[in-house]
């Protein structure tokens, strides 16, 4: 036994990352991904330095500037009560990032721990954890964010939580196959047959190997989360007035469709691009780091 | 005639009144859109009026009610002993005359003979006796219509068409609650033979009867060929329409497009659309002021900061009212000032004086003198906390807009207002709870007795009354206003409960709005009517 070493076999280290070069040459052959990569700078410079780049206070209310059309002073127009919409925008920008973050965060952590206690441990463990992610994957997401809502209380923060829980099962299923593949791998096998404990081969052996399917999911669920978000948000279940949400904005905007198209027209333009991009990068991600799809 | 008078207000485009040639030319248009009186068009029967509504009924059933749409409905499928006519009187209704004894105790009602409920059943005293006793029975677990009798002892059916009613005690408000159509008489026998299902199939002796109830769609009442009476102020027999279709469709700009498509015969106009509706002169505008105030701003007395007298006064004297008027409800209304509205009997006049007026200097001296300091970053402070505090509101358009509005000006004096929004039935339940600090609420309704529910000890945590002050001086007011059956009297008293309110600023009242109906073209001889609805049984279409 002491002749066998306890480092593990080098496999572990592989990272599923290709030499960049490669991924620049495939980058050409998708000129859309760049177009979402840029759509997405762009939103993410804004977000960073709303503070600097919006025109005005996303909350001011202009004295005898209301529901003016798109013009010099406001190039977005403004609102019922008088708001300047491009500074709602960029602002928004910000809000939606951090929803998309947040949301994220919370699903990847909670969805891999129980993706990977499942999948490793399997039996019980697996058959109850498992069982209850099934449940909840039977209702649509936003229907299962609707409902913790109901629990929580509307608000901005509550509806990130609440996405980030209704997002949790899918990325605990994603986890969980990927975790048994990787368990049934020569590595683990030879870890814990010099006795390496469950704890050093789940963070060492198993979590590194098992991630990059559930980040490329999450990628494209950032997307997702923010549109979930807008809706609640558009339902009144999410961010409380004055808060420049884009969904929020939207909802506001909905009686004035008739009179004055630019309120919902940029928010709703806003959500669109950044899903979109979003999207797309996902996609493009999923096909770089997926071995079947390698040309 | 009646058609005439029941124009009561044509509307003039705001705009227009810039310029007088404008505002003439428009008032022509107007004057060329109003329906002929009946007697000049030969009415047609026959077709269907499409209504709609944002919300469904929760039960078609009168006496299980607390939704404000099967209120409005009930006066097309019922009918109440006394009624209201056009200006307001009581006139005969199910019960041809009424007397009550000297001591205001015994009611007795004398019944028509010639009325049948659409089930086939004879309206007489029993079936009156029976329908109020089961808005009275505990069982019947009433919201509304039980408490609209007041304290009966005792209903007598005297003979065969002789309803007498007992009181306990003097009840002011009966006979105009009387005519509340959640008070109408339901068929005894139907509620037997259908039990549960009676909501759902409800049968009374209305011009329309029930026809079908498609859940989330449609609402479905047909004419009822039978009925030979109409109270006064519209023709004896049956309605001229074949059918009326109440859809149900929760998003407004929907509703507004559907009616533009000809799809709704009336529409109940969103105040963001009044103006460009007016503007097309294809339609017929009718409007009135709401009866309630449209929104007011109420504050727990029972929570900090607003236990403090002071604190609430500075707060009615840091609110512009116009400006919220003006920006959330786009002007289509007029500024509240206490806890009637000019459009409910027994309003005071002097309220609009009486009432606290924006008054930055006052607003700064009273925070001032509760202790409340600017803060470095601008915020009021007392003892090291920051002047912040949470709105309950729920989700309305011109809610949210005139909230943002408060909290700007709010925000001037240093005073930071979160809005928190609520789904309406949660929002009822955590303010009976009395969790809030202040909220924005607004109320419909037609006798002034409404300040009972509002502010009576009695609906602390039951009812209405979310300001939660329990005051027994307020109490004894509205308990004599409703054993007064003296009307100059009430009248005093009413104004000593509106001067009362406003003295311990349970409310910032804010404004109240009138109300827009729309109608097509193609409606003939339609009538609004004071308590807010609008008459159906002379309307027909062309």
């Amino acid at each position: 036994m002491t002749t066998i070493s306890r480092t593990p076999p080098r496999v572990v280290a592989v990272p599923a990352v290709q030499p960049s070069r490669t991924i620049l040459r495939r980058l050409r052959r998708r000129p859309l991904v760049i177009v979402a990569f840029t759509v997405l700078a762009l939103f993410v410079i804004l977000a960073l330095a709303a503070p600097l780049l919006a025109p005005h206070d996303p909350t001011a209310l202009i004295q005898g500037a209301v529901l003016r059309p798109p013009s010099r002073s406001f190039p977005l127009g403004t609102d019922e009560l008088g708001r300047d919409v491009l500074s709602r925008v960029i602002h928004g920008a910000r809000i939606s990032l951090r929803i998309g973050l947040v949301t994220i965060g919370i699903a990847l952590v909670l969805g891999t721990v129980i993706g990977v206690l499942a999948g490793f441990y399997g039996g019980v463990v697996d058959g109850v954890l498992m069982a209850v992610m099934e449940v909840l994957l039977a209702f649509p997401q936003i229907l299962l964010a609707m409902a913790i809502l109901a629990m929580l209380g509307p608000s901005l923060t509550n509806a990130m939580i609440a996405v980030g829980l209704s997002a949790v099962p899918v990325y605990a299923r994603t986890a969980r196959g990927t975790t048994l593949s990787v368990r049934a791998m020569d590595y683990v096998e030879a870890a814990r047959a010099i006795g390496v404990g469950d704890g050093r081969i789940l963070a060492r052996h198993v979590l590194p190997n098992m991630i990059s399917p559930v980040v490329v999911l999450a990628t494209a669920g950032v997307g997702i989360a923010i549109l979930i978000a807008a809706g609640l948000s558009y339902l009144g279940l999410g961010a409380q007035p004055p808060t420049p949400e884009w969904g929020a904005m939207l909802s506001q905007a909905r009686s004035y469709l008739r009179n004055a198209w630019w309120m919902a027209t940029f928010p709703g333009l806003a959500i669109t691009l950044v899903v979109i991009s979003l999207n797309l990068c996902g996609d493009w991600l999923r096909d770089l780091l997926d071995p079947r799809l390698r040309t | 005639m009646a058609a005439a008078q029941a124009l009561a207000r044509i509307v003039v485009h705001r705009e227009a009144r810039r310029a007088v040639a404008i505002s003439l030319i428009s008032l022509l248009v107007s004057l060329l859109l109003v329906p002929l009186p009946l007697t000049y068009a030969q009415p047609k029967s026959g077709g269907e009026l499409a209504l709609v509504s944002t919300e469904e009924p929760d039960t078609l059933d009168p006496q299980k009610t607390g939704t404000a749409i099967t209120g409005q409905l009930m006066r097309y499928l019922g009918d109440t002993l006394i009624t209201k006519d056009l200006k307001g009187n009581y006139i005969p209704a199910l019960a041809r005359s009424w007397t009550v004894s000297a001591d205001g105790l015994t009611w007795t009602f004398q019944l028509r003979n010639d009325v049948k409920f659409h089930d086939g059943s004879a309206l007489n005293a029993q079936a009156v006796k029976a329908s109020i006793e089961r808005a009275l029975a505990p069982e019947t677990k009433s919201p509304i219509a039980g408490s609209l009798f007041g304290p009966v002892a005792e209903v007598q059916a005297a003979g065969d068409f002789t309803v007498t009613i007992k009181l306990k005690e003097p009840f002011a408000p009966f006979l105009d609650n009387l005519t509340d159509p959640r008070a109408m008489i339901v068929s005894p026998q139907a509620v037997r033979d259908l039990g549960d299902r009676f909501g759902r199939s409800p049968v009374g002796t209305g011009p329309f009867k029930f026809q079908e109830w498609r859940s989330a769609d449609r609402i479905i009442f047909a004419r009822n060929p039978d009925y030979v009476w109409a109270p006064s102020y519209v023709h004896a027999g049956p309605p001229f329409m074949d059918r009326i279709v109440l859809r149900i469709m929760p998003e407004s700009a929907a509703q507004v497009a559907a009616f533009e498509r000809g799809e709704l015969s009336v529409l109940a106009v969103p105040p963001t659309d009044v103006r460009r509706l007016q503007g097309t002169n294809k339609y017929t505008i009718f409007s009135f002021l709401r009866k309630g105030v449209g929104l007011f701003m109420e504050f727990n007395v029972t929570k900090e900061p607003f236990s403090d007298i002071r604190v609430r006064r500075a707060v009615s004297h840091a609110i512009e009212k116009n400006s919220v008027l003006q920006i959330g409800l786009e002007g289509l209304g007029e500024v509240a000032s206490g806890p009637l509205p000019p459009s409910i009997w027994g309003y005071w006049d002097g309220i609009k004086e009486y009432a606290p007026k924006y008054d930055p200097g006052k607003a700064k001296a009273l925070l001032a003198e509760a202790g409340w300091r600017p803060g470095p970053d601008g915020v009021l402070q007392k003892d090291g906390k920051p002047f912040s505090f949470v709105l309950y509101t729920a989700p309305i358009d011109t809610w949210t807009r005139s909230a943002q509005i408060v909290q700007a000006q709010l925000r001037a004096f240093g005073i930071l207002m979160e809005i928190q929004t609520f789904e309406f039935g949660t929002l009822l339940a955590k303010l009976k709870a009395g969790e809030h600090p202040a909220e924005f609420m607004g109320y419909t309704y037609t006798s002034p007795d409404i300040v009972q529910l509002w502010f009576h000890s009695s609906n602390i945590g039951t009812g209405l009354a979310f300001s939660h002050d329990n005051d027994s001086k307020l109490d004894a007011l509205i308990e004599a206003s409703r054993r007064e059956t003296d009307q100059g009297k009430r009248l005093t008293i009413y104004r000593d409960i509106q001067k009362y309110v406003v003295d311990q600023v349970l409310w910032v009242p804010l404004w109240t709005n009138t109300n827009y109906f729309a109608v097509q073209p193609n409606v003939q001889g339609a009538k609004t009517h004071p308590d807010g609805f609008l008459v159906l049984n002379d309307l027909w279409l062309k």
